[in-house]
């Protein structure tokens, strides 16, 4: 059979199409032919007549045959041709693009599309590795492609195919897409390399030579498109991962929240139950008012102090027990909260108990309340009188040891005048045993002895005054006559010891309302410090104490006893206040906490600053009272 | 008032003017010189040493005390008889007064019959001291007037030596020593020795004429 280069694809198609047409004719015109020759062979000239006549006759009919045959023949030629061309055409302009491989890649056939994807022609493919016309990062992939389709040859192949029908066209081994050379690839196009979908299929030639045909797509836009797609994909599961993530973290602080409400919920419930377990265990009344005064809640402890039951008090006025509280509704209420106040309440029983008062307000949905948070302080009044009445006992006490001490002092100042009296009324005796007495003289001398019998009598009251156990009340005093007064009773220890005193006081402070004799004992206490500090100098140098006294800036009156002594270390400074801490042989220690307590039970501070080598000032405030604080 | 040396003075030390103004006046009225200061250094800076007299002194003053001016005087060589007036008598402070060589320690209040007592027997003291003081400047001039020799043949008298015994000790003749004492005697205007051995003993100026530590 005639062949064309170009048809050997699909040689067994054409063969199919050819076979109908001579319809075993020449098998069998030759066997006749073969039988009838063995015949003739015989001996052709024996042969009769009649029969070299069949056999013409048989040749003749022959010929006839064959001639009809061969118009078949032609006939059939002509189709085949013209199915041929079709063929061809419908082969080289297929837009699928077609190749031919032998066994070792090497391009065997190819159509035009195919030469135009690979951007050559079909003569320069020809005899050409495919290889060559693959992206360099995708030949390693054609290799294998190829390799695996080899070793699955034979019977695997054709299931191969089925399968082709059935799964998946890219997952399947004869399916793969590869790039193509840039360069050699369509110049024109950006230099993009195309993708190409390749098919592959063994197929055995007519010489049974095992061929790869391999049929090539252009698949490049639809990647592109692929790739586009799933750009647009990622970007969307991008979002979407995005928002998840929102939503998780919103969800999570959501969840916080709520444990947060939960927990703030239950504080509030844990704050509930123990405000009211305090409200009703508090020692202290708890009494909530309204603005008009009336009494909205009371506690337990209520009942203990004024004696009512609480659902007794509701409803009534709060001056059923604070007869004058602070006005509640008065802007200076507001001024008053947080601040402890001291009033007076009335019991059931008509007593008074006196209270400490605390205010605080609050309000619900715009209705002001009060709440009165009331403390019997009897028993603490009872005690602070207590503490003041031994004070007043220890300072007695500490009157007359301090007065021991002093004696020798205060008799050498009451010696003084008593001496100058006797000496006086001597002279007096002398004149008036003259002849002539000289009465001027006299009256002068007398009135001499006089002044100094009354002075001599001051320092004794004075003295009596200092110790005796007077009754503890406070009156008004000039500050600064009362350390004139002292100073009086000092004035031997001074002289004795060469302390020379200054005073610098202020002669415009207002009155101060004291205990005198404690003021007086506190302003001793601290001169005899100074005094027994200064005994300590060597007796070269100066001897000073000064007295001062002024109004501070926060009305107070101030006094300090200064002096040039040796001054406290430290140490002393950090004890010298402390009860039973003394620097001397012979004290008790007494004297400076004595004197804080004195200083203290009238509101007032005691303080010292000294330097070592320059000496020691010890000094106290104590507040003016005005008229109105008086009690 | 007129002062002359041989008026008597009664100087009054005390801070107080009530003690100065009826001390003076008591005293005073005795017809007696008083002279009162208020404080020590006032009466450190008017002292005349050339008056007998004696000091009223306050133990207990301001600045300088009873006490330190006893010691300043000490200190200057004034040797005015002090008695002590004090408002407060403890026995540490009379004893400081009596080591310090006052004459006396007075209490106040005192009596004032004991206070004038005592003030004209301190002054009879200042002046017996004063007469006392002039003779034994007048021996120690004639003591001061003898050479050095002299002086210690002298010395050597005053212990009882003899002339022999002098002699050898201060290893000269017998003859030398006659003629020494013989010039002791007339310088010293001593009638004999007995005197002579008085005078020096007196002023106690033996200490000034020991020849013996030269030799011992």
């Amino acid at each position: 059979m005639t062949k064309s280069t170009n048809e050997h694809l699909n040689i067994r198609d054409l063969d199919n199409k050819a076979e109908p047409l001579p319809d075993k004719h020449p098998e069998a015109v030759r066997e006749k032919a073969e039988i009838m020759l063995r015949y003739s062979d015989a001996d052709i000239a024996e042969m009769s007549a009649d029969d070299i006549k069949k056999l013409l006759i048989d040749f003749q009919a022959h010929q006839t045959a064959l001639k009809k045959q061969n118009e078949e023949l032609g006939r059939a030629h002509q189709k085949m041709t013209e199915s041929r061309d079709a063929y061809a055409r419908l082969y080289d302009l297929s837009p699928v693009g077609y190749l031919t491989l032998n066994k070792a890649g090497i391009i065997q056939k190819a159509n035009i599309t195919a030469a135009a994807l690979l951007g050559r022609s079909r003569n320069e493919l020809i005899n050409k590795r495919l290889v060559k016309f693959i992206h360099a990062s995708d030949q390693n992939n054609y290799e294998l492609f190829i390799h695996h389709l080899l070793a699955h040859k034979a019977g695997q192949a054709l299931n191969a195919r089925s399968k082709d029908a059935n799964n998946d066209p890219p997952a399947h081994p004869g399916c793969k897409y590869f790039q193509l050379c840039t360069d050699k690839a369509q110049p024109d196009d950006k230099n993009k390399p195309l993708t190409i979908e390749c098919h592959a299929r063994l197929v055995y030639n007519d010489n049974n030579v095992l061929q790869i045909c391999l049929t090539l797509n252009n698949i490049t836009e639809r990647q592109q498109a692929q790739e586009t797609i799933a750009y647009l994909n990622e970007k969307l599961e991008e979002t979407v991962r995005r928002q998840t993530t929102e939503l998780i973290v919103s969800n999570l602080s959501l969840m916080k929240k709520v444990e947060e409400l939960r927990r703030s919920k239950h504080q509030l419930l844990e704050r509930e139950a123990k405000l009211n377990s305090i409200f009703n265990a508090s020692v202290e009344g708890i009494i909530t008012i309204t603005v008009s005064n009336i009494i909205a809640s009371a506690n337990a402890a209520v009942e203990t102090i004024f004696g009512y039951k609480p659902e007794e008090l509701v409803g009534c006025n709060i001056n059923k027990l604070i007869p004058s509280p602070p006005s509640s509704s008065s802007p200076h209420a507001a001024k008053l909260a947080g601040q402890i106040q001291e009033v007076e309440g009335l019991h059931k029983n008509g007593s008074v108990v006196p209270l400490d008062l605390s205010v605080a307000e609050f309000s619900i949905d715009n209705a002001h309340y009060f709440t009165h948070i009331v403390r019997d302080v009897s028993l603490r009044k009872h005690r602070e009188r207590q503490d003041k009445e031994h004070l007043d006992e220890l300072a007695h006490v500490t009157r007359l040891g301090l007065m021991g001490e002093m004696a020798s002092g205060i008799a050498h100042e009451v010696n003084q005048p008593l001496s100058a009296i006797a000496s006086y009324t001597q002279v007096s005796l002398n004149l008036i045993d003259a002849e002539t007495p000289d009465l001027v003289k006299l009256t002068e001398i007398l009135h001499k002895t006089q002044q100094q019998a009354l002075r001599a009598g001051r320092i004794i009251h004075r003295m009596r005054e200092f110790v005796k156990s007077q009754a503890k009340h406070r009156s008004s005093a000039d500050i600064n006559a009362l350390i004139h007064e002292t100073v009086g009773l000092c004035i031997a220890d001074l002289k004795q010891n060469g302390i020379r005193l200054a005073f610098e006081l202020d002669n415009n402070l207002p009155p101060a309302y004291v205990d005198h004799v404690q003021i007086e004992q506190v302003i001793i206490n601290l001169l005899r410090n100074s005094i027994d500090a200064l005994k300590n100098l060597p007796a070269k140098q100066q001897r000073k104490i000064s007295i001062q006294s002024r109004l501070t800036l926060n009305d107070c009156i101030q006094v300090r006893v200064k002096d040039n002594g040796p001054g406290l270390d430290k140490e002393q400074q950090q004890k010298i206040l402390t009860p039973f801490y003394t620097t001397k042989a012979d004290g008790m220690g007494m004297g400076l906490s004595i004197t804080r307590s004195l200083v203290e039970a009238h509101e007032g501070t005691l303080h010292f600053n000294s330097e070592p080598e320059k000496g020691t000032s010890f000094y106290f405030t104590i507040p003016i009272r005005r008229k109105s604080d008086e009690y | 008032m007129s002062i002359d040396n041989s008026t008597p003075v009664v100087y009054l030390v005390d801070d107080e003017f009530a003690i100065r103004d009826s001390l003076a006046l008591l005293i005073e009225s005795t017809g007696q010189t008083v002279r009162s200061f208020e404080s020590a250094e006032e009466f450190l800076n008017n002292y005349v040493p050339d008056q007998p007299g004696c000091l009223l002194l306050d133990v207990r003053m301001p600045l300088m005390t009873g006490h330190e001016l006893q010691a300043e005087l000490l200190n200057r060589g004034i040797n005015i008889p002090i008695i002590f007036i004090s408002g407060h008598a403890d026995i540490a402070d009379s004893a400081k007064a009596f080591r310090s060589g006052a004459v006396d320690f007075l209490e106040k209040p005192f009596d004032n019959d004991v206070l004038l007592e005592r003030i004209s027997e301190a002054i009879k003291k200042d002046i017996a001291f004063r007469e006392e003081f002039t003779k034994k400047r007048r021996i120690q001039e004639r003591i001061d007037h003898l050479t050095s020799r002299e002086k210690e043949v002298l010395g050597l008298i005053v212990k009882s030596h003899s002339n022999k015994e002098s002699a050898k000790i201060l290893n000269i003749s017998n003859r030398t020593v006659d003629v020494h004492r013989a010039s002791i005697m007339e310088k010293m205007q001593a009638e004999n020795v007995a005197e002579l051995i008085t005078m020096v003993m007196y002023c106690e100026a033996t200490e000034n004429l020991l020849p013996e530590k030269k030799f011992h």
